[in-house]
């Protein structure tokens, strides 16, 4: 508690929520807040890439201190109708904030009263002191799942659920979902990606008829603990987002296995990847190993994306990994955390965890590394060091992201582009 | 934030333990003697003026802040007994919103409509509710509304639980301009031990009494007529206990910031005084020192 956080790079609970609610297509986000809990993570995202030149259109109860005092339930209750006015034929989720949560306002009861009515509204109760961003995306999926699935019609056995990449925080995670998107279906199998896609909302109804779920972070293990549980969905944890052909090629013999796929349906897909990877990596990597590219790196990263980086570089580009600092907290399960640790420990010299701007620019400037790949707020000590720098984690001030990707075989190639260019 | 405008005086206590009483008879007493006074109810069940203005309607600041009109300082006060100004803060429905906010907006509220410029009182007494449980009810003591606190406290262990409470409020809040404490008002007092109690409570805490108030049939008496004691019963010997307990409060300029115990240690000392008092029943003579 006593700790201060330095420019922490993490929003609130609220925020992680909000931005992953707002990838959900037809789904309306309504923050049950005081103004500005909703506007300053979007502002936030839109300096750190995530959100770059999207406008704010969210519905919110903008609560003032007269709904503080004698609570803001029918703000909200006024609110609904509002907004199933501007917004119709869409579905509505109410998201609360500290403020409205410390006041005890009873959304759960309003939104009840709303779907009396015949509005469909949920809600999903994340107020911002809960946590950071990651806890918002892994409790707003939880709730989804809880409120939007409906138990399988018909199970699918060629049917996915892809979890654990966080829209908005990820500054990859559009085109990293669109690209293992490409890579299942090239195999033969029907995806739920849930985020970016115009079928967002009833990849959630359905998402019980799926034969797998595959989770690329542990931020997506809850939602996918969920299906298990109630829908017997069974799931594959990874530790992070496929990237680069000998990873494209073990989640294709996992999924393989788990599902009972013909080797048929697998071989061909895969040969042509591989070709496909191997072409653009044999442009690359000799001018990384003749080069000064090839020195020491740090990497500044949540611990999925950290796994990703990590390994790549190293499996096909040979530079060594000094230094990994991690940005979000780990999972609570400690077990899990002690086998994340170890790995990461194979991987680098160095494995820090931390979210504090100032603690890590202090690694920064001190390790034994030629470059850093992380976020913008690393930028300035890698300069004064007159390291190079690239953006692989949030925020990124001069990146844009829509659909570029850094996963499977595609991304794996877009990222070779960036390592070089980022010089 | 400007020169106060006549002395601002916080009474806090436990829930039930006799604040809406005692404050009111001071007030009483106050006005009786001439001073210009205000009482502010800060609390929601808005019956702190009750006995000051025979049980007559008076609509709550924030019952006027909810319907949003323009407010008078008219709307929400009443003159009760030799002009005592009655004022209640009211509260949200209960079980909905925050109360300890709402009392921070009604006074507030008070403040921008120059109540104090244009009442010019001498006394302005805040009655405010029950323990402090969270940074909203320690507003009047911490916000420089208040310059001082009472507590009032019968010798009953939870009252005295809820008066360390106000000590620790008091102990934080006064190195940055928050109220000091006046001292405790000892109300209830029945069996011979009783004063003890507190006198002992008040030592270990570096407090005094401000005044003794008997357990008294005259105050329930005086309460059901709709009155204080001042004004129903002027003669009685309790109408005397509060006149010297105003006067008292009224001149008292000696504030301390009070040294709470800590919970192991008020158990203990409770813990001895339960020992104490079982030994004096039980007729252990050596008991007796502690009367
Ligand atoms: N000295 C006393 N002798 C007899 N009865 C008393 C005395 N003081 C208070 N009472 C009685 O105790 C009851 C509670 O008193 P009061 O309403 O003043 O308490 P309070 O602390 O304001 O309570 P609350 O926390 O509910 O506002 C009343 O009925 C009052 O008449
Ligand atoms: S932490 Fe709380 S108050 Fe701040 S933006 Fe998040 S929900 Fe709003
Ligand atoms: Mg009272």
């Amino acid at each position: 508690m006593s700790n201060t956080l330095e420019i922490p790079r993490n929003g609130c609970a609220l925020h992680g929520a909000l931005q992953t609610a707002e990838a959900v297509h037809d789904l309306i986000p309504v923050v049950h807040s005081n103004p500005g809990c909703g506007v300053h993570g979007h502002l936030a995202r839109r300096a750190g890439g995530t959100a770059a030149g999207k406008g704010y259109q969210i519905p919110g109860t903008g609560l003032m201190e007269r709904h503080i005092i004698f609570g803001g339930a029918s703000r909200l209750r006024e609110q609904l109708k509002n907004v199933s006015k501007v917004f119709e034929g869409k579905t509505y989720l109410v998201l609360n904030s500290c403020a409205s949560a410390m006041v005890g306002d009873d959304v759960e009861a309003m939104t009840r009263e709303a779907v009396e009515q015949g509005l469909p509204v949920i809600a999903s109760l994340n107020a911002g002191f809960h946590g950071d961003v990651h806890y918002g995306y892994e409790h707003v999926t939880l709730d989804l799942f809880r409120q939007l699935t409906k138990p399988p019609k018909q199970k699918q056995d060629r049917l996915v659920n892809l979890l654990g990449i966080l829209p908005g925080r990820d500054l990859t995670a559009f085109g990293d979902l669109e690209e293992l998107e490409r890579i299942l279906t090239g195999i033969g199998l029907k995806v739920h990606t849930f985020f970016g896609t115009e079928k967002g909302l009833s990849q959630f109804e359905t998402a019980s008829e799926a034969a797998l779920t595959i989770t690329c972070s542990d931020w997506g293990r809850l939602a996918a603990e969920y299906l298990s549980a109630e829908y017997d969905v069974p799931a594959l944890h990874l530790s992070s987002v496929p990237m680069g052909i000998l990873k494209v090629k073990e989640l294709v013999e996992q999924v393989k296995i788990r599902l009972g796929l013909p080797e048929e349906d697998v071989g061909g897909f895969l040969s042509r990847e591989t070709e496909y990877f191997d072409r653009y990596l044999s442009f690359a990597s000799p001018l990384i190993q003749k080069s000064r590219y090839g020195g020491p790196v740090m990497i500044v990263a949540d611990v999925h994306r950290a796994f990703q980086y990590a390994e790549f570089l190293r499996i096909y580009l040979g530079v060594p990994v000094q230094t990994i600092a991690v940005t979000d907290s780990f999972t609570e399960d400690k077990n899990l955390r002690e086998e994340k640790l170890l790995r990461l420990k194979k991987l680098a010299a160095q494995v820090y965890e931390s979210q504090d701007e100032k603690e890590i620019s202090d690694l920064v400037r001190h390790a034994e590394i030629s470059r850093v790949l992380g976020s913008s707020l690393e930028q300035r000590a890698a300069r004064e060091r007159k390291l190079s720098w690239m953006g692989v984690s949030y925020p990124d001030f001069s990146g844009l992201y829509l659909n570029k990707s850094h996963a499977g075989i595609r991304g794996a190639v877009s990222f070779l582009e960036d390592y070089l260019q980022s010089l | 934030m400007p020169e106060k405008i006549g002395k601002h005086i916080a009474i806090y206590g436990k829930g039930g333990i006799g604040k809406s009483t005692t404050t009111s008879n001071i007030s009483a007493a106050l006005a009786e003697a001439g001073y210009k006074v205000i009482q502010i109810g800060c609390d929601p069940k808005s019956d702190s003026t009750n006995t000051l203005r025979g049980n007559n309607y008076l609509p709550t600041v924030l019952d006027s802040l909810r319907e949003g009109n323009q407010i008078h300082i008219e709307d929400i006060s009443v003159s009760g007994f030799h002009g005592v100004l009655c004022i209640e803060s009211g509260g949200p429905v209960p079980g909905v919103g925050c109360a300890g906010r709402g009392i921070n907006a009604a006074v507030s509220l008070l403040q921008e409509l120059n109540l104090f410029e244009e009442f010019q009182p001498d006394y302005v007494l805040y009655d405010v509710l029950g323990d402090v449980v969270c940074g909203g009810f320690a507003v009047p003591i911490r916000d420089g509304i208040t310059d001082r606190a009472y507590v009032v406290s019968s010798s009953d262990f939870m009252a005295i639980y809820a008066a360390n409470n106000l000590f620790k409020a008091i102990n934080k809040y006064a190195p940055t301009g928050g109220a000091k404490l006046g001292g405790v008002i000892a109300n209830s007092i029945t069996a011979g031990y009783s004063r003890s109690i507190i006198d002992d409570f008040t030592k270990k805490t570096g407090t005094t009494v401000a005044g003794y108030v008997d357990r008294s049939l005259v105050v329930q008496q005086s309460e059901l007529y709709g009155k204080t004691v001042i004004e129903a019963n002027p003669e009685s010997e309790q109408a005397d206990i509060y006149r010297r307990l105003a006067k008292h409060i009224a001149e008292n300029d000696e504030l301390v910031v009070p040294n709470p115990l800590g919970s192991a240690d008020l158990r203990d000392w409770a813990r001895e005084w339960g020992d104490k008092i079982y030994n004096l029943q039980a007729g252990v003579v050596d008991g007796r020192e502690v009367m």
